[in-house]
């Protein structure tokens, strides 16, 4: 067996490599698009007053969308972080592949990682962030 | 060895034969190779790829050729010829504030002035010269032949042609004075009932249909095909760059078209999208213009700021630092710049916490432009660089950028931009991001690849001189500006009141900005001095390592007789030879070096890493695309004169033009019912996934999607926003309105599940290589398609109010009318593919064109079921 034979046997997928790729970015619009939409939604149809559990619905709201979709992105953080290690790591110190060597799969692989880690974890500042208003900003001011 | 290392060798061995001279040639490999342009070919086999390759010469054959280069030059010379004219607009504003109480200019004047600034620096300019250079640079820097779609380039550059066209007939009529942002209730036909704000609709509505055809074309041609080789990680930035752009023209221009389109609905048939007595809303204009607007700002800065990553290396002598992180924060800014636009309605009256979300995601965007920053200072600080005017319009882009992406931070948070917004502190904000982040580049731009073009260098001494006239003359413009606006003076005022501190300020800012008016003069004379009397550049003038500096100098089509295979970032400072790869890779592209010589073909290659999936003939000089512009045009025209029948020919001289268009030519059809036809190893015919088609009807596809949920959201916008009834109840549909009736819709609904049934029964037929199966379902999927569209219209008859009658009534019947006009082009595509079926024109290796309709039937059904849903079955529940 030659040597690129068994290097894409062990490579990974590519549709998880895409969704590692993608899944933060798209975690953190669905987040914003909902965390805007609850709260100006409850603005305008009159329920930003309502309570469960001595808690604001909307404050409520806005928390579990935050945790679904940091979780998601988290997911894809520490999935693309996984594969980063396997396919390199992050430093200068990798003694695997990158762009000019001659495996040419497992530098994209390593590239897609990379990019992945990075982009997931601006994404989750990003919804963490975005998060922040809900703890000192409440009703319809 | 680690990465660090690998530079620092690359670096040095750069350095050994490149710091003589810049101008100096020594590059071997591919260049020297190219610019012999032979490759081994005999003369009988260069003659004719060269022949079959070749644009018209004449003036008149000329308008026909589709290639890239011609294409990028004619885009270049109109679009320059704007950027003069929309800066003279800016000097008259400038004469007129120069002085309190200043009668330079009339009210009216002024206000259609920078009307008509903004509206060509943002649409007719900085968008278009970028797209110009991508248009110019793009094959080469892939390595490519040409585009995937060149009947396509060359659409877009007529569509483009008539926008302009458009918008600048009305200075003849009536000049818009609407902004380049059209607000509404302004711009609605109470406040100006002149046809200057329809011209500037339409116009404008002609230029994204070009900006969305371009989109494509960019996307496809970066996806599908690439060298072989260039795999994800080995793409040119400006190339990323420019996916982030197409893919941002896409979700940004579509809300924009349905935007405009509704507010010249409202002007032209009396709907009532943005009047509020009847339920219209005008913050919707708001919303719609900017999910376009704010990421607009990103679809030009993008591209430039791919410019700067590849110049930077290039007059640096090294690769660039963090190119993955770079990538990710063009990638990153692509997305994220879509969850700002509220940003710019912070003084609308929305809820302060709902404001809030979008400040977080304005600070955190910040992030991916300091990635980059961080990387071009880094790049030239372990560099040698080259300090040459195109670095010198680097330098001042970063400078200037940085400093416009500070105070926009500044204006991202809500209660600094309470104080300031309106004022001038924004207009120097927004000049700072866009001179300094798009313009400075162009400018670099310019004096580094208009050599491909020109092949000549530009006189570097008049070069500095138009550096630093362009780059004091800004900053001495627009900083006072800062000042004006925390003094508190309004945008678009004519003139002012003298005891209000602003004088001295606005007189500096007049001043300076002749400077920088004179700076682009400079680069005039320097064009014109440098094709006469320029240097010759050589093959590779700055001994960059990207692959468009292999190609002719100056540009001679095809760029490549030998299509490369790439192994690195920087081919040309990282490979001997560019004809070694596998022997499946190997074998196409030596092959394909020697044959088809009577058609022109390109090699398509894998998404992830540009693997050949096959070798596919792309179209010649053809006047087709600019009698489908003109068809589009006369569209357009007799929509905005009133002359509906005019509209109704052109329409159908598109339809027509488009069928001809997508025929193919029958001796290169290779049908083979035994096997797939091959050439080279690779098949002629692609499939699914693996068609260029396939991708631009996703594409499409996708525009229509947004378009469709972009209808469905304005519904549920005016459901939200409408004012709650006596009871305390919301009253939806309005009073007067009878909810609407669900048994037609759903007799309806179920006929296009039978259509789009039969339409997937005969995708599959085809692909078990049945013919007569094929030809069965189109017509089925045809007839219940009609009976379809027929039953759409009689729910539009009869749903027993008119469009005018309210918002609702608006939305509704738009809504409804917008999907009858994809029925109808679904049922127009599927007549010639339903002919081309009939003569046997697909097998199973040959049925691209197939799944293509199929995959739009598939959509149409999809956005039915959920406009069914949403139109007739909400309102019974929500």
């Amino acid at each position: 067996m030659n040597k690129e034979a068994a290097s894409d046997r062990s490579l990974p997928r590519l549709g998880v490599l895409w969704f590692e790729v993608l899944a933060g970015t798209t975690a953190w619009f669905v987040h914003l698009i909902l965390v805007f939409g609850l709260s100006w939604l409850a603005c305008v149809a009159g329920w930003a007053d309502r309570r469960v559990l001595s808690i604001s619905l909307v404050d409520a709201l806005v928390a579990v969308t935050t945790l679904i979709c940091g979780a998601v992105t988290l997911l894809a953080l520490l999935w693309a972080w996984h594969h980063l290690k396997q396919y390199g790591g992050i430093g200068p110190e990798s003694q695997l592949p990158d762009h000019d060597q001659p495996d040419d799969r497992a530098a994209r692989t390593r590239f897609m990682a990379l990019f992945a880690v990075y982009l997931n974890a601006i994404s989750l500042l990003a919804i963490l962030a975005q998060w922040v208003p809900a703890f000192y900003l409440t009703g319809c001011d | 060895m680690s990465d660090e290392a690998r530079e620092q060798d690359q670096t040095r061995e750069r350095d050994d034969h490149s710091s003589a001279a810049i101008t100096s040639d020594p590059q071997p490999s591919i260049a020297a190779d190219n610019a012999a342009m032979r490759y081994g070919l005999d003369d009988e086999t260069f003659e004719a790829l060269r022949k079959t390759w070749k644009p018209p010469a004449s003036w008149l054959k000329g308008i026909s050729a589709v290639q890239n280069g011609p294409v990028a030059k004619r885009y270049f010379v109109l679009v320059f010829l704007l950027f003069l004219a929309a800066g003279s607009m800016a000097l008259l504003m400038r004469i007129q504030l120069a002085v309190p109480r200043n009668d330079f200019l009339l009210p009216d004047q002024y206000n259609a002035l920078f009307t008509m600034h903004g509206s060509t620096m943002m649409y007719l300019v900085a968008v278009p010269l970028l797209a110009a250079f991508a248009t110019l640079l793009l094959p080469q820097m892939i390595g490519t032949r040409d585009m995937p779609f060149p009947r396509m380039t060359a659409l877009g550059w007529w569509a483009f042609l008539f926008g302009v066209i458009f918008l600048y007939i009305s200075y003849f009529f009536a000049v818009p004075k609407g902004g380049w942002f059209a607000y509404v209730p302004l711009t609605t036909k109470e406040y100006m009932p002149d046809k200057g704000m329809d011209f500037w609709l339409l116009g404008l509505g002609l230029i994204e249909v070009a900006s969305l055809g371009t989109a494509i074309e960019f996307i496809v041609a970066i996806l599908k095909t690439r060298a072989p080789g260039m795999s994800l990680n080995r793409i040119p930035i400006l190339a990323w760059a420019v996916l982030a752009m197409g893919l941002m023209m896409l979700f940004g221009f579509t809300p924009l078209l349905v935007g405009t389109t509704f507010l010249e609905l409202d002007r032209l048939i009396g709907t009532r999208f943005f009047h509020p007595e009847f339920g219209g809303n005008p913050i919707l204009w708001q919303h719609l213009f900017w999910i376009f607007g704010h990421p607009e700002v990103y679809i030009q800065f993008l591209p430039a700021s791919g410019v700067i990553s590849m110049l930077i290396p290039a007059l640096s002598r090294r690769p660039l630092v963090a190119y993955t992180g770079v990538v990710m924060a063009i990638m990153g800014t692509a997305v994220m710049s879509f969850g700002l636009w509220v940003h710019h309605m912070y003084t609308v009256g929305m809820p302060l916490q709902s404001m809030s979300f979008f400040t977080a995601s304005s600070l955190v965007i910040g992030v991916f432009s300091g990635i980059q920053v961080f990387a071009w200072i880094a790049t030239i600080w372990g560099g040698r660089p080259v300090w040459n005017t195109a670095m010198w319009f680097t330098i001042g882009t970063i400078v200037t950028f940085v400093a416009g992406g500070l105070t926009g931070i500044m204006v991202g948070i809500v209660p600094f931009d309470w104080q300031v917004h309106d004022t001038y502190f924004v207009v120097a904000h927004f000049h700072y991001v866009l001179i300094g982040g798009v313009i400075f580049p162009l400018f670099a731009a310019f004096y580094f690849w208009l050599p491909k073009v020109t092949g000549r260098l530009f006189s570097e001494r008049l070069g500095k001189w138009n550096f630093w006239l362009t780059f004091i003359g800004f900053h001495a413009t627009f900083l006072p500006m800062h000042l004006t606006g925390l003094l508190g003076m309004p945008r678009r005022v004519y003139t002012y009141h003298p005891d209000l501190g602003w004088d001295l300020l606005n007189l500096v800012s007049t001043v300076a900005a002749f400077l920088l008016g004179a700076g682009s003069l400079v680069f005039v004379v320097n064009f014109f001095y440098t094709i006469r009397y320029g240097e010759k550049a050589g093959q590779n003038p700055w001994n960059a390592g990207t692959l468009e500096w292999a190609t002719p100098m100056p540009l001679v089509p095809p760029p490549f007789f030998l299509v490369p295979i790439i192994r690195g970032r920087y081919p040309l400072w990282d490979q001997e030879r560019f004809d070694e790869g596998d022997e499946r890779t190997e074998r196409a592209v030596k092959g394909l070096k020697e044959s088809p010589t009577d058609y022109r073909a390109i090699l398509i290659t894998t998404v992830a890493d540009a693997e050949p999936q096959a070798i596919v003939e792309i179209p010649g000089p053809t006047y087709t695309p600019l009698y489908v512009g003109l068809a589009l045009a006369a569209f357009f025209t007799g929509v905005i004169s009133g002359y509906y029948w005019i509209a109704a020919i052109g329409a159908a001289a598109t339809a027509l033009a488009l069928a001809l268009w997508h025929w193919p030519r029958r001796a290169t059809l290779f049908l083979d019912d035994e096997g797939p036809v091959m050439l080279h190893g690779l098949p002629v015919h692609t499939t699914g996934l693996n068609s260029t088609g396939w991708w631009a009807m996703f594409l499409i596809v996708l525009i229509l999607a947004i378009s469709m949920a972009t209808f469905l959201l304005s519904y549920f916008f005016y459901r939200v926003t409408t004012p709650v009834g006596g009871a305390g109840a919301v009253v939806w549909p309005p009073s007067g309105i009878e909810l609407p009736k669900w048994g037609l819709s759903s007799v309806t609904t179920m006929l296009m599940l039978a259509a789009v049934a039969a339409m997937g029964w005969a995708d599959i037929g085809i692909a078990r290589g049945r013919r007569r199966r094929l030809v069965i379902g189109l017509v089925a999927a045809e007839v219940l398609g009609a009976v379809f569209m027929v039953l759409q219209i009689l729910l539009y008859r009869d749903a027993g109010f008119s469009h005018d009658e309210n918002a609702y009534a608006s939305i509704f019947l738009m809504t409804l009318a917008f999907h009858i006009a994809m029925t109808a082009a679904g049922l127009l595509m599927a007549l010639p593919i339903g002919a081309q079926a009939w003569l046997g024109y697909f097998n199973r290796w040959r049925r691209s064109t197939v799944q293509i309709l199929a995959l739009y039937w598939y959509f149409l059904a999809a956005s039915w079921a959920l406009t069914f849903v949403v139109l007739y079955l909400s309102p019974y529940w929500i």
